[in-house]
């Protein structure tokens, strides 16, 4: 009988814990799980979703004379199809051997280390798949203002915001069709207002201008996850969800607030809210949520007329819920805020996510060969390396079946410090 | 007079009406406010120069029978007693929540509250630009360009505290028109209505549940938000930079803590240490 393998532990131990992957996947705290796979689409084939939109209302209004005159024609509502298809991500976890002798009780330390490495790994592959949820679809992490050796200073939106220690990324020109080649990120600071990344090694000929997106896309114009510049923008040219935006320019424009670098005032939240209200009716704002970056909403603060987080955190540190009993829960005028380190630090999106929704055709794993999850990684020789591998991975696009449901403040100035 | 099917002219008129089945003394008071609901739309529309009403429609409106029964109109039932539904219900906070309020938040350059409790459909603001009015069923009944008093806040059955910010807060007049000016089909409206020379009162805090649940005004509660949000504009900025982001930090370490304490709930007792016995 041949000898258990390392690999086969390692195997059981995340065998333990695999149904609670999900779990730690769907949590709802970030905007990705806050929007719901949608039952009605919950499964889609590798064939495109097809999500019927009604674009123009039907039938014909009018005076006639009831003096024998001519009622005229009717008409009915018209429809398209708006269309979708699945983008599969992956993470990839490696467990080394020194981190199993890392600890002395030998059955206690790979099951630590799976488990640490499964919590660790779903936190960051959230964190990923929530950054490149801010995007406008082409997987665009950032902008690169200039160069100095291996140190890219980044423009702001979004500055160093979408990317981590440790990721591959890819760099291209700024018309996303040259690909100058991947390195991966060794330090970002997206906290001070330089925002710069500092990669391993400089793709040739990267230049100031160019982008850079995440690993795994080729070619040029690459699809990515339709994020929220995706679907919230008032383009009139271009294509939305596989439908031409220039046929239905009114229809699939959200509706915009230009700030024009000014600071965030009430005036503009009123603005953005009540183009929605106008295009949706008044009592149609229950379901908003304003998503925007911890900036904005220190610049809401700023304004001095909501309850400041200062009141909210005692000196432990720990949430001072305002026992009073309500909520306490901060608002934009009334909308609940939902702030995101990841969201776009200029922008306001007022989004309606009852309209938005996840079509799913694998959902969050581990990948799977047979039934083997875990995999030796090889040396540079042939041999076995002292390191396992396994991955997490998933199939899924996100779309939004009104974009007019929606609105967003854009431009808005970043308050000092930032 | 009677008519072939026992009623009255009197019965005939109230049940033409509506208003059958409610007291004497309740039919008039009904009356009177709706004539004067009805008038005050007619004075806001003519000074929108709108000949048709500002807002969608008045505080109570009395549903025809025969709509009733022809199913026009979602009833419970289709009696007649109760032909009236409410369309908008106002409120006004009662003084002593005014007074706490104000002792809270003080008094601004003209001698108003700085604070104040509105009730969601007492509080009404303009708004104008190209309305999409629709049917219950979400189908666009018609689009026209206008200025609308409607309520300002959601939900419009909560109450709801304002705080006063002063006219600059709101940028000089010709930027106030620059940014709300709207073009639609050749007509030009200010989104937000005329620039507010006197300053304008902004939403602070709706009272409700955790799950949006009514929350009565009380002056205490009142007064609490109105000394919370005070104390929060006495912090500095980078104080209140540095909330935030102890916010986020206790955000990542409960995510931290729950997933370790997810992954372990499938453990055996003790994380499987043997028991020990003590004799």
């Amino acid at each position: 009988m041949a000898q258990m393998q390392n690999t086969q532990t390692i195997a059981l131990q995340l065998e333990k814990v695999r149904d609670k992957v999900p779990l730690l996947y769907e949590r709802d705290d970030v905007l990705l799980s806050m929007i719901q796979q949608r039952g009605d689409v919950e499964k889609v084939s590798s064939r495109n979703m097809r999500i019927p939109l009604q674009v123009n209302p039907g039938g014909k209004g009018g005076s006639y004379n009831a003096d024998g005159g001519d009622l005229g024609r009717g008409s009915g509502t018209s429809y398209d199809v708006a269309q979708i298809s699945p983008i599969y991500f992956r993470f990839a976890v490696e467990i080394s051997k020194l981190v199993e002798y890392a600890t002395n009780a030998r059955e206690k330390a790979i099951e630590n280390a799976a488990k640490r490495e499964v919590a660790n790994g779903m936190k960051q592959f959230r964190a990923f798949l929530d950054k490149v949820l801010q995007t406008a679809g082409n997987g665009v992490l950032g902008t690169i203002g200039s160069v100095g050796g291996t140190t890219l200073t980044m423009n702001t939106p979004p500055g160093a915001a979408l990317v981590y220690v440790g990721q591959t990324i890819q760099v291209y020109d700024s018309t996303i069709t040259t690909n100058r080649g991947s390195c991966n990120v060794v330090a970002a600071d997206p906290i001070s207002s330089t925002q710069t990344i500092t990669i391993d090694a400089l793709p040739a000929g990267t230049i100031a201008t160019d982008v850079i997106v995440h690993d795994g896309l080729s070619g040029a114009q690459p699809t990515s996850l339709f994020g929220i510049k995706y679907h919230q923008n008032n383009a009139t040219t271009g294509t939305w969800m596989n439908l031409n935006r220039a046929t239905y320019p009114q229809q699939l424009q959200t509706p915009r607030v230009n700030a024009a670098n000014s600071a965030l005032v009430p005036g503009y939240v009123r603005l953005a809210i009540n183009k929605v209200r106008k295009a949706l009716g008044i009592g149609h704002l229950g379901k908003l949520i304003a998503y925007t970056s911890v900036e904005q909403e220190h610049a809401w603060e700023n304004l001095g007329i909501t309850i400041s987080q200062v009141i909210k955190e005692n000196a432990s540190g720990s949430a001072n819920d305002l026992d009073l009993l309500f909520s306490g829960r901060k608002t934009m005028s009334g909308v609940p805020i939902k702030s995101s380190i990841n969201a776009d630090q200029t922008r306001v999106d007022f989004l309606d996510l009852s309209h938005w929704g996840r079509a799913v055709i694998k959902d969050i794993d581990y990948f799977e060969v047979g039934d083997q999850t875990v995999f030796p990684i090889y040396g540079a020789s042939g041999g076995l390396a002292a390191a396992f591998i396994f991955y997490f991975d998933t199939g899924f696009q996100v779309f939004s079946d009104s974009p007019r449901s929606g609105a967003y403040i854009d431009g808005l100035a970043r308050p000092t410090g930032y | 007079m009677q008519n072939p099917q026992g009623r009255s002219q009197k019965q005939k008129r109230e049940r033409a009406l509506g208003y059958k089945g409610f007291s004497a003394p309740t039919a008039p008071i009904m009356a009177i406010r709706i004539i004067r609901e009805q008038q005050e739309a007619i004075f806001l529309g003519r000074k929108n120069g709108v000949i048709d009403t500002p807002f969608s429609g008045t505080t109570m409106s009395f549903v025809a029978p025969q709509a009733r029964l022809a199913g026009d109109v979602a009833a419970p039932d289709n009696t007649n007693h109760l032909g009236i539904r409410i369309i908008r219900e106002q409120h006004t906070a009662p003084e002593l929540v005014m007074r706490r309020l104000e002792n809270a938040g003080g008094r601004n350059r003209l001698g108003e509250a700085n604070y104040r409790a509105v009730w969601g459909w007492s509080r009404l603001a303009w708004v104008g630009g190209k309305w999409e009015d629709r049917n219950s069923a979400g189908e666009l009944v018609r689009e026209c360009v206008e200025l609308r008093r409607v309520p300002k806040y959601e939900p419009h059955d909560r109450w709801h505290i304002e705080r006063w910010l002063p006219p600059e807060a709101y940028g000089p007049p010709r930027a106030w028109y620059a940014h709300t000016i709207e073009r639609a089909d050749g007509v030009s409206v200010p989104a937000l209505g005329p620039y507010p020379e006197r300053g304008e009162y902004e939403h602070c805090f709706t009272l409700e549940g955790p799950h949006a649940e009514f929350v009565q005004l009380t002056p205490t509660v009142a007064e609490y938000i109105a000394r919370a949000i005070e104390a929060g504009r006495r912090a500095s900025a980078g104080d209140r930079r540095r909330a935030i982001e102890q916010r986020e930090q206790r955000s990542e370490r409960d995510y931290d803590n729950w997933a370790w304490d997810v992954l372990d709930s499938g453990c055996p007792a003790f994380h499987g240490l043997p028991f020990v016995s003590c004799l």
